[in-house]
Order: structure tokens, then C-alpha cells, then sequence
């Protein structure tokens, strides 16, 4: 694939994605003043040169609050996606290895989590957790793994339908070797795929359960907690709500550019290749 | 078909157990003493225990778990901790009012979604095509809960101050206030769900108009209104069809976020409710009439799928 | 000719790759009569199946067709308007595919799809449209016309699908039927019938046919004319039985002689190297790196249509030499390895099921599982050092035998003995032992290879897992590698810069490297084209001779059987048939089945 073939979806979604991750790390060290600092004299202030994105209720400084609040939703983005999909490939790769009736077992029990809404399957298994940041991440990972695990295993199927696989299970080779030496290599880019498009959805839903308040607790933040205390100042002021409702739109719009952009990309390059 | 239809719901109704057994296991066990979160860390030893022999808590698991479904079955969803009340007459209003904002969605997105879909996929390149797919860019990035609240600032705010910022009002008891009150909840719900369905419903269109069976229909001199109509819609709206029963779960999802921003009094809110109370029974119920719902209209898709297409049948 | 109906004149095609215009087609020029049948023949990459789409109008978008003209009886199609060409496509042309599964809609009943066509073109209600798609039903030999209307396409058999893609062709009376390699896909039984009935249609309804295949034997069978392709260029076109019987063109010439031949009187010969896709390939005769005759003149100019005697034309700047019986291996060396009395694998009385999948919830529940019989109480030795065949059609069984024998699928009943032990009782070590010994290759080269793996360890792969060191496995596959004739400059690359016969050649390096004592080859050649699997035949039986290795062949080609094998065993529906030698079988064969498959069996 040549450099110049890169499409623009893919360009301004990685760019986007990249200026997001620093932004992150950034917020994570340093805000340019502390974003717990409360100051009742300028609440709701507007935006000024000092305060690029105004002051909330407590005259807390808004964009050191986004930039705080980034770490914690990237982190909910990368991190439930990260373990989604350590739960994921394997078992697909163990399901589509072995077939037959346990393959039929696994996609029974993954239809059964399948059928409860995964925002919903988060909130049963906060239930049991707590409420916390780390415990949204790890509930939207549990969550979003059935579907990995579904879309993972069609992959391992076509692949395992291939000869070379065939004769490497004839010729003796263990399961293991089977599945993450055949098998792995050669689906890495729909995962790649997969997961960027899902590191979009699940920033987005623990932004969703931080609002709701399942989430990060206050008074830390992340960008959900934030639109949510934006949305109960909307009276006074819409500042605080729209600094961190226009942020999560664009790190979401930069996530699915990019992966939806590989996907067309590499599908585009598959057609090519067939002539 | 009507084979169809009975093994297919009982699969359904299988699955249904399952699903209950998992939110079953996942809330009754959690860690600490459930008898010392309802009556707090002061409460006598003497009634800690008695709420426990109340609630059935030192009873086995599987006791537990068969009591909990016998009751369902028989419409019995138990007592809420926190408000004291049989559960079953709590949740009926609530789910009647949760189901007018779902269908009411999905009726909106599929009339708006399936037309554009099409359209972009026949003009593939076109400036509608473009325009279409850029949009419902925005649609999928944006998230529910940051969308409602915009919505609420742009028509529930002076200077339009149009409709209610939140509430619900029965359709029976005044079906203009009613309507008033539903259009803010569902577009914002509308928004993400048509936007995938647009481009779900372009891609399905594209690959049915890549197919070498409409290359057939093309060479055999149909004009390209004829193909579309007689050889195109019925495949590639079987994909749409699969793609909404799944949406759905989605939305599902959703209903519980944008129930809260428009304090909405549905499932979803009292779902939001029960979880921050720790009101367990109540989370029991609301979590399993959700996922029946779900289930319920995967197997009406199901169903309505093979209809569309002989070959599953 | 006084009544030409299709018309091609210097038609070039090219598509646009990435701003390179790659050209597809050059300076194509024919004639088509009606009531004549004109066979197109080529290889993949000659731009057979461009010329159908180009004449159809229906190139894919990146296309361009810089000159030359398309002329059905006056009508040039080439500046057709979108709205003429549909009352031309179907009306005046048809076309029908190679594949007739996915060009029937899945989701409207077969007759519908007939009658819509009739319905568009001409003045019928749509009772009388019924009614012709019926009598058209009966034409193409669907039974019960009534009940086939009402079915959809997956009711139906491959076979039954490409006669109702034949009625839905000629129902709309064209004047020109194209058709791209219609009965490929098809068993060879249903082949030959099909090809028999294309015929027969044709001189009826005095059709200007195009019949456009890569297989030669099939041309011989339906042609009047054949119009030979290679890399875009039309090498040779004349009358069919001059065409096969004393080709003009080189090219004509070695496609011949790569043909494997039924009667075995000659064995297939390969043509060195690969078909040429340059840009710039048509400044020199196209043929130029793999001609036999070649000499200076073409290397540097392109050699004109040249008229030959009795209507042949020829690109060639040389009247091609008598064809001499060249210095070919005599054809007993293949039977000098003497296959022993002793038997290396033994099957007894072998049943091998598939479950079932029912609806729903019945697929799991043990007791409602149904089991399918791929394979019923078929028995058979390979004798050591010698070489079986089973064949068969598609279905019959064939190749859940040879995975049976992997052991990648149970033996429901029966027992297979592989050097007088039970498989099914081999230990642990026993087993390890017998996979080093059992190797297999398979049909599909792009399939049988790790698209994320280099060559070269790709083929010691097999000696590595039998415990030997990294050095010694990969020297061995270097051996192995050049034994198959690659060279170095293969040694890390990937599979996807391979041609397919590459491929395939490293696949048999990857099961000869641990020296196996049977090789399970299933279905070796059947991806490859013709010049191409003469080459992989030739390579086939020289392994044979210097490793003494036991063959057991998977294949629904006779002819190609014919090249490798010393006994046969013919396997319908998953029973045997007809087994022994192969040579007694062939001249005398015994079963009515066998009979069938030998006379479908085609020849040029």
C-alpha cells in the first residue's frame, strides 16, 4: 500500500485521534490551572483569554477540568476495548479451533449476553462491582466482549476454512500453535479494525455511565460527569456544557473516521487485489 | 414457518432463562451484607437477622433463584427495599411509557434511514451520497446523552422555548402534550440509531447492487427502475431488518441515558434509580424486563427475516 | 459471409489501474454468423470474459474502450444510449454466466425471473409470458415445468440452475447469446449433457453463439469455429476442427500438447513461464517469452494477422513448423517404480458421517441429531510405491475420505490400517510418526498457503515439528525448494507475489520435505490452467520416480488420473463403484457408472 492511497477519512481521523491521546497525556501531567480549584466569585464565567472555555458553578476553570477529565475518558476508551478484546480473541480463536459442539456452546452463552443490551449488561455488572472509574472500565469490557467474540469468530472461521490450516492440523501441529501462529497473524487487521471503532462506542458509553453517575465520581471527572454538570447550569450558563459536549463529539468522530476509514481502505485493497 | 416461529421462541424463551440467571447471580451475591445496606451499619444484630430470614437470605442459592422466577412467572417481581412497594405495580406505567419512546424510534428512524440509504447507495459518489454519509457522521459521533442536552438548550431554552424540557404526559389524557413532550426524547434518541442505519442499510443496498443477480437483471435489459424495485429493495432490506433487531439493543441502551436527560419516567430512569439506591430486587426486574423486550423483538425480526428471504425458511 | 449478425472490429479495451492504463484486449476482430457456434479459448489473463462484458456494454467503471466498433446487424452497440441499450440487452443479446448460482435472485421464484424477461421484451400478457416460460422450461429439459416455475434458485441443482439461466436467455429470442464458461462449475455428466443441449438450441434457433472457455475439450465439443486468445491478442482463429486438428500458431500448438490426454498416448507437456502482463507487451508477439520456434523478429516487432489456408488467420511471422514429435519421456518410465504385493493403507469396510444441522433448538439435542453418510462401507488398499485414484463426482465422497485418513474427521465405522496398525489405536508417538508420514496437497493454491508466512519457512515448517533443528529444517527446505524448481530469490518471499502454479509448487515442496511415505493429493491441479498443470503433472510423477513416495489421488478429471495413476476406484455417492487397474478399467470398464463418467469424460 502506498503512502499517497491513504484516504482522507483515515488522514483526518488519525489526526484527530493522535491530537486526542495527547491531549490526554498532557491533561495528565499538567492543566493550565488546578481543576478543583473552586472560586464562588467568578462562577459562570464567560470564556476570556484566560479561560478559553469559561468557569462552571464553582469557578472551576473548564478547560483544565477537559483536560483532567480526557485522561479518564480515553483511558475508559482504550482500556475497555483493551480488555474486551483480551477476552474476545481467545475465545473466538478457541471456539472457531474446535468446532462442533463447543464452538455451539460458546455461541449459545455468547447469545445469551448478546441479548442483554450491553449498556445494560454494564450497569448489572456495576451493580455487583461498585461504582467507580476503574470498575465502569472493567463493567464496559466484560460487556462488550460477546460481540468480539461474535464478530472475531466469523473471522476465525473463514480463516480456518483455508488449507494452509488444514494442513497444519494434519501434519500434527498443537491448538496453540494453530491459533496464534496460523491463525492470528492473519486476522490482526479486522481486530485492529474492530477494536478502533470500539474504543469510539466505549468512551462514549463510560462517558454515558459517568453521567448517569455510575461512572467517575466526583469530584473527579471525565468528560461524561462534565456534560452532565453542564446540562444542570444550562439556566445560568451553556458554556459549561457545550466546552466538553463539542470535545467528546470530535474524539468520537476521530475514533470512527479512522477505523471505519482502515476497514473501507483495506476492503478497497482486497478488491484490488483480486483485479 | 409457523415451525419457525415455535422453535424459534423456544430458543427464546431459553435464552430468557439464562439471561435471568445471569442477572440473577450477578446482583443477588454481591460482596457485603445486603440486610446491613438496607437497614445501615447501626442496626441491631437482632433485626439484621430477621431481615435476612425475610428476605430469604439464608436460603441456598437455587432456592433463591427458583423463587425469584416462580414469581415472575406468575407476575410476581417482588417487593422494592427502597419504596415499599410490589414491584409489578411500579413497573407497568413505566414500561408502557419506555415502549411509546421505543417504537416511536425506531418508526422514525426506519421512515427517515431505509429512503436515504437507498438513495446514497444508488447515487454512490453522488453529492446527496456525500452529504448523506456526512451527516450521519456527526449522527454516530455525537453521543446521546451530549445530544440531548443540546436540544433542550436550542428548543426547550428561551428565546424559542418551544417544547417541555422534560416529563411525560399519558396519550390518553391529552395526546397534544403527550406528543409535545415525546418529540425532544426521540430525536435525540433517533439521531444515532438512523445515522447507522442509513449506512447500514447503503452498504447492504451496495453489496445487493454489486451482485452478479443484478448484473443478470441489468443485462436482461430491465431499465434500472425495475431493478431496483423488483430485484434490489427485497434483498437488501433483509440486511437492514437484521441490522435494526440488533440497533435495537442499542437503543435500549440508550433509553436508559436519555430517560435521565429528559427526566423521562420510563424503565430506564427507574433502572438509574433502583442502581444508585441498591434497591437489588428492583434492579432484578428492570435489567430482566429489558433483555425480554429485547429478546422478544430479535424473534419478531427473526421471524419477519425469513419471510423476506424463501432461502431460511 | 452474407449474414453476419455480431460484427467486432479493432476492438481494444483497457482499464485504468492506479493512472496506468492496463491493457486488456488488443485489436480484436471477428465475424459471427447466425446459426454458427464461434469458441473463444484462453487462459486466465487472455481478456476472454472482457470481450463478452464489452459486447454486453457492461465493463466495470474504470474501463475504456480507446477504439474499435460492436456491430449487431447494422446497430453499432458502442454509442448506444443507456435507454437503447436496454431495449437491446436481452432483446437482441444475452448472456449467461459461469456461475448460475448467484446470478439467479435468491429471494423470486425461478419462473418469475424467465417470465420478467419475456415480459420487457415482447407483447405478451403476462398468462401468455407464463405459458412460453413453460414450453422454455420443457426446451431446456427442466422436468415438471409447473413445479420448477414455482421454486427458488437454492431448490435447485447447479445443473438445474444453469438450464433455467439458458431459458431465461433464449426466451427473450436473441439474435446473440454469449456465454462465459457456462458449465465450469458443472460435474463433468451434466457438462456433457449441457453442452449437448447449448447445441442443439443453437442450430434451432439458428443462434449467433459465443461460447467462451478455458477448456479446450469443451470448445470441441459445441464449436464451428475457435477464435484462440492469449494476453489480449487473438493468436489464431479458424475453422474448429482445423484449429485442434493442425494448429497454425505456437501458442495453439503447446495448448494442445499441455492438454492431458485420456488415452494416454502422449503425456501433457508445460509451457515454460507465465502469461505476460506488461503494458508494453503488445510492441512484440505476446507469446514471445514462451514460444518454442522463437527467433529475433519476435522480440522486437508484432507479428500481423497472417491468412492461412481454408480460412485460418494467424499471428505469427513464421509458418510454425511441422509440430515434431519432440524428445518426450516414453511413457512407460512412469510405471517403473513396481508397486509392491504389500498395501501402505488399508481401508475396511470405512463408514464416515457428517452431523446434520437441524432448525433451532433439534440441532443440539443428542437424540434428534442426524448424522449424514459422506461415505458407505467403501473398502481399498493403496498398494506401497504405487498410486490410486478415486474419482468421483462433486458429493461423492472423495475427499471426506482423505480427511478421514488425516484423521481431521471420525471414522464412524470401520477400520483404516496404515502399515498393518489401526490408526485408530496409534499412541501418542505412533501418531506423530504417521503424520511425518502422510502428507497432503491440496486444490487450491492461494488457500493451502499462510498468506503472513515466508516461503521458505512455510516448507520447514514439517521438518521442524518433527523435532529436527532450525539449521537442518531449513536446509532441507531450501533442498526441497529447488527440487520443485525455485529457485533462492523465492526463499523469503510471500505467497501473495506467487503465481499460481508457484504456489502450488511450494505446497508439494511443503509435503514432500519430510519425505513422506504417502502423499494425499486432492484435487492438484483442477485451480490451475492447462499449461500451467502439465508443468505440476511433469514435477508430480519426477517426485514419484526419486522418492518411490505412495500417491493417493483425489480428482474428478479422468484425463488427468490418467497421468499419474496405476489403479483407480470409482466412488458414487459415497460407494465404490468400479476399482483396479487403471489401464483395464479405462479399456474395459465394468461398471454403468464408470461408463457414463468415461463417455462424459471430453476429448478434443
Amino acid at each position: 500500500m502506498k503512502r499517497g492511497d491513504i484516504d482522507t477519512s483515515v488522514w483526518v481521523g488519525g489526526s484527530i485521534t493522535v491530537f486526542a491521546v495527547l491531549f490526554a497525556i498532557l491533561g495528565f501531567f499538567w492543566q493550565p490551572f488546578d481543576p478543583l480549584m473552586i472560586d464562588l466569585t467568578s462562577r459562570f464565567a464567560d470564556p476570556s483569554l484566560a479561560h478559553p472555555l469559561g468557569k462552571d458553578g464553582f469557578g472551576r476553570d473548564m478547560l483544565s477540568r477537559l483536560m483532567a477529565g480526557a485522561w479518564k475518558s480515553l483511558t475508559m476508551g482504550f482500556g475497555a476495548t483493551f480488555l474486551a478484546l483480551s477476552i474476545g480473541v481467545p475465545v473466538a480463536l478457541f471456539a472457531g479451533y474446535m468446532r462442533g459442539w463447543v464452538d455451539q456452546l460458546i455461541m449459545r452463552v455468547v447469545d445469551v449476553f448478546l441479548s442483554i443490551p450491553s449498556l445494560v449488561f454494564a450497569l448489572i455488572i456495576i451493580v455487583s462491582l461498585g461504582t467507580s472509574h476503574m470498575n465502569a472500565l472493567i463493567a464496559l469490557g466484560i460487556a462488550t466482549s460477546p460481540r468480539f467474540v461474535r464478530i472475531i469468530r466469523t473471522i476465525v472461521m473463514d480463516t480456518m476454512a483455508h488449507d494452509y490450516v488444514t494442513a497444519a492440523r494434519a501434519r500434527g501441529e498443537t491448538a496453540l500453535f494453530i491459533q496464534y501462529r496460523e491463525v492470528l497473524p492473519n486476522i490482526w487487521p479486522p481486530i485492529i479494525i474492530e477494536g478502533s471503532i470500539n474504543v469510539g462506542f466505549a468512551l462514549m458509553a463510560g462517558a454515558a455511565l459517568s453521567y448517569l453517575g455510575l461512572g467517575t465520581q466526583p469530584p473527579a471527572a471525565d468528560w461524561g460527569v462534565l456534560v452532565r454538570d453542564g446540562q444542570q447550569a444550562i439556566n445560568q450558563s451553556i458554556w459549561p456544557l457545550l466546552g466538553p459536549a463539542i470535545t467528546i463529539s470530535i474524539a468520537i468522530v476521530g475514533f470512527n473516521l479512522l477505523g471505519e476509514g482502515l476497514r473501507d481502505q483495506i476492503a478497497r485493497t482486497k478488491v484490488h487485489e483480486h483485479g | 414457518m409457523l415451525a419457525k416461529i415455535i422453535s424459534r421462541s423456544v430458543t427464546g424463551l431459553f435464552t430468557l432463562l439464562m439471561v435471568s440467571l445471569v442477572i440473577f447471580v450477578s446482583t443477588q451475591f454481591l460482596p457485603g451484607d445486603a440486610a446491613v445496606t438496607l437497614l445501615g451499619d447501626n442496626a441491631t444484630e437482632e433485626a439484621l437477622s430477621h431481615l435476612r430470614e425475610e428476605l430469604g437470605l439464608n436460603e441456598p442459592a437455587v432456592t433463591q433463584y427458583l423463587r425469584w422466577v416462580g414469581g415472575i412467572v406468575q407476575g410476581d417481581f417482588g417487593v422494592s427495599q427502597t419504596l415499599g412497594l410490589p414491584i409489578g405495580t411500579i413497573l407497568g406505567d413505566r414500561f408502557i411509557a419506555s415502549l411509546q419512546l421505543t417504537i416511536l424510534t425506531i418508526l422514525v428512524a426506519a421512515i427517515v434511514a431505509i429512503p436515504l440509504g437507498v438513495l446514497s447507495a444508488i447515487g454512490q459518489g453522488s453529492t446527496i451520497d456525500r452529504t448523506v454519509l456526512s451527516i450521519s457522521y456527526l449522527g454516530i459521533s455525537i453521543p446521546d446523552f451530549v445530544f440531548g442536552p443540546l436540544l433542550i438548550v436550542a428548543f426547550a431554552l428561551p428565546p424559542l422555548a418551544l417544547l417541555p424540557s422534560s416529563g411525560y404526559v399519558p396519550l390518553s389524557d391529552d395526546p397534544l402534550a403527550w406528543l409535545r413532550h415525546m418529540i425532544l426524547p426521540v430525536t435525540a434518541l433517533t439521531a444515532v440509531l438512523t445515522a447507522h442505519l442509513v449506512r447500514q442499510t447503503r452498504s447492504g443496498m451496495l453489496e445487493v447492487l454489486k451482485s452478479d443477480y443484478v448484473r443478470t437483471a441489468r443485462l436482461k435489459g430491465l431499465p434500472e427502475r425495475q431493478v431496483l424495485w423488483r430485484h434490489c429493495l427485497r434483498n437488501g432490506l433483509a440486511t437492514t431488518l437484521t441490522v435494526l433487531a440488533l440497533d435495537l439493543g442499542f437503543v435500549m441502551g440508550s433509553i436508559v441515558v436519555i430517560e435521565e436527560v429528559f427526566a423521562y419516567p420510563g424503565i430506564g430512569r427507574l433502572t438509574v434509580f433502583a442502581i444508585g439506591d441498591r434497591d437489588i430486587p428492583l434492579i432484578q426486574a428492570t435489567t430482566l424486563v429489558i433483555a425480554a423486550t429485547f429478546v422478544v423483538a430479535n424473534i419478531l425480526a427473526d421471524i419477519a427475516h425469513s419471510m423476506l428471504n424463501p432461502k431460511l425458511e | 459471409m452474407a449474414d453476419t449478425v455480431l460484427s467486432v472490429r479493432d476492438l481494444s479495451i483497457e482499464f485504468d489501474v492506479g493512472g496506468i492504463a492496463r491493457p486488456a484486449v488488443r485489436d480484436l476482430s471477428f465475424d459471427l454468423s447466425a446459426g454458427e457456434v464461434l469458441g473463444i479459448v484462453g487462459e486466465s489473463g487472455s481478456g476472454k470474459s472482457t470481450i463478452l462484458f464489452a459486447i454486453m456494454r457492461y465493463l466495470a467503471d474504470n474501463a475504456r474502450v480507446p477504439n474499435g466498433s460492436i456491430r449487431v446487424g447494422t446497430q453499432e452497440l458502442l454509442t448506444l444510449s443507456r435507454r437503447e441499450l436496454d431495449h437491446f440487452r436481452g432483446n437482441r443479446i444475452a448472456m449467461i454466466f459461469q456461475d448460475p448460482t448467484g446470478a439467479l435472485n435468491p429471494s423470486m421464484r425461478v419462473g418469475d425471473q424467465i417470465a420478467e424477461g419475456i415480459l420487457r421484451h415482447q407483447t405478451l400478457t403476462v398468462a401468455e409470458a407464463r405459458a412460453k416460460t413453460m414450453s422454455w422450461m420443457a426446451r431446456v429439459q427442466l422436468e415438471t415445468p409447473k413445479l420448477t416455475y414455482a421454486k427458488f434458485p437454492h431448490e435447485l441443482s447447479g445443473g438445474q440452475r444453469q438450464r433455467v439461466m439458458i431459458a431465461l436467455a433464449l426466451a427473450m429470442e436473441p439474435d446473440v447469446l454469449l456465454m462465459d464458461e457456462p458449465t465450469t462449475a458443472l460435474d463433468a455428466v451434466v457438462q456433457a449433457h449441457i453442452l449437448e443441449l447449448v447445441r442443439t438450441l443453437a442450430v434451432e434457433e439458428n443462434l449467433a453463439l459465443v461460447f467462451v472457455t478455458h477448456d479446450l475439450a469443451a470448445i470441441a465439443k459445441v464449436a464451428d469455429r475457435i477464435l484462440v486468445l492469449y494476453a489480449g491478442e487473438l493468436m489464431e482463429n479458424g475453422p474448429a476442427n482445423l484449429v485442434l486438428n493442425n494448429p497454425s500458431h505456437p501458442y495453439t500448438q503447446a495448448l494442445l500438447k499441455a492438454m492431458p490426454k485420456l488415452d494416454w498416448s502422449e503425456p501433457a507437456l508445460a509451457i515454460p513461464g507465465m502469461i505476460s502482463e506488461a503494458v508494453d507487451r503488445f510492441s512484440a508477439c505476446v507469446f514471445v517469452d514462451r514460444c518454442a520456434q522463437v527467433k529475433e523478429k519476435c522480440r522486437t516487432t508484432r507479428p500481423k494477422l497472417e491468412p492461412r489456408r481454408n480460412g485460418v488467420v494467424s499471428r505469427c511471422h513464421f509458418q510454425p513448423f511441422k509440430p515434431k514429435l519432440s524428445a518426450r519421456p516414453p511413457r512407460v518410465e512412469i510405471s517403473i517404480p513396481v508397486k509392491d504385493s504389500s498395501s501402505i493403507l488399508q481401508l475396511n469396510n470405512v463408514t464416515l458421517e457428517y452431523p446434520l444441522k437441524g432448525v433451532g433448538l433439534s440441532g443440539f439435542l443428542p437424540w434428534e441429531a442426524k448424522q449424514f453418510q459422506a461415505v458407505r462401507d467403501v473398502s481399498f488398499n493403496v498398494p506401497a510405491n504405487g498410486a490410486l485414484a478415486i474419482v468421483g463426482e462433486s458429493g461423492s465422497g472423495k475427499s471426506t475420505i482423505a480427511r478421514a485418513i488425516l484423521g481431521l474427521m471420525p471414522v464412524a465405522r470401520g477400520t483404516l490400517i496404515f502399515g498393518g496398525e489401526d490408526i485408530a489405536q496409534f499412541s501418542r508417538t505412533r501418531l506423530r510418526e504417521f503424520r511425518q508420514m502422510v502428507q497432503i496437497a491440496f486444490q487450491h493454491p492461494t488457500s493451502s498457503l499462510n498468506p503472513r508466512k515466508r516461503i521458505l519457512h512455510q516448507v520447514a515448517r514439517p521438518v521442524l515439528l518433527a523435532g529436527q533443528t532450525r539449521d537442518a529444517g531449513l536446509q532441507a527446505a531450501e533442498e526441497m525448494l529447488s527440487a520443485v524448481g525455485l529457485n533462492a530469490s523465492f526463499h523469503d518471499r510471500m505467497p501473495a507475489s506467487l503465481s499460481g502454479g508457484q504456489l502450488q509448487r511450494v505446497a508439494i515442496a511443503r509435503a514432500f520435505v519430510s519425505c513422506p511415505k504417502l502423499l494425499i493429493l486432492d484435487e492438484p491441479t483442477t485451480a490451475l490452467d492447462v499449461s500451467v498443470q502439465a508443468g505440476i503433472l511433469e514435477l508430480l510423477v519426477e517426485l514419484k520416480l526419486n522418492t518411490g513416495c505412495t500417491f493417493l489421488l483425489i480428482s474428478h478429471d479422468l484425463a488427468v488420473v490418467r497421468q499419474i495413476a496405476q489403479d483407480i476406484l470409482v466412488l458414487k455417492g459415497g460407494v465404490v463403484c468400479e476399482t483396479g487397474d487403471i489401464d483395464q478399467v479405462f479399456s474395459n470398464p465394468q461398471h454403468e457408472y464408470t461408463k457414463t463418467l468415461l463417455n462424459a469424460a471430453l476429448q478434443v
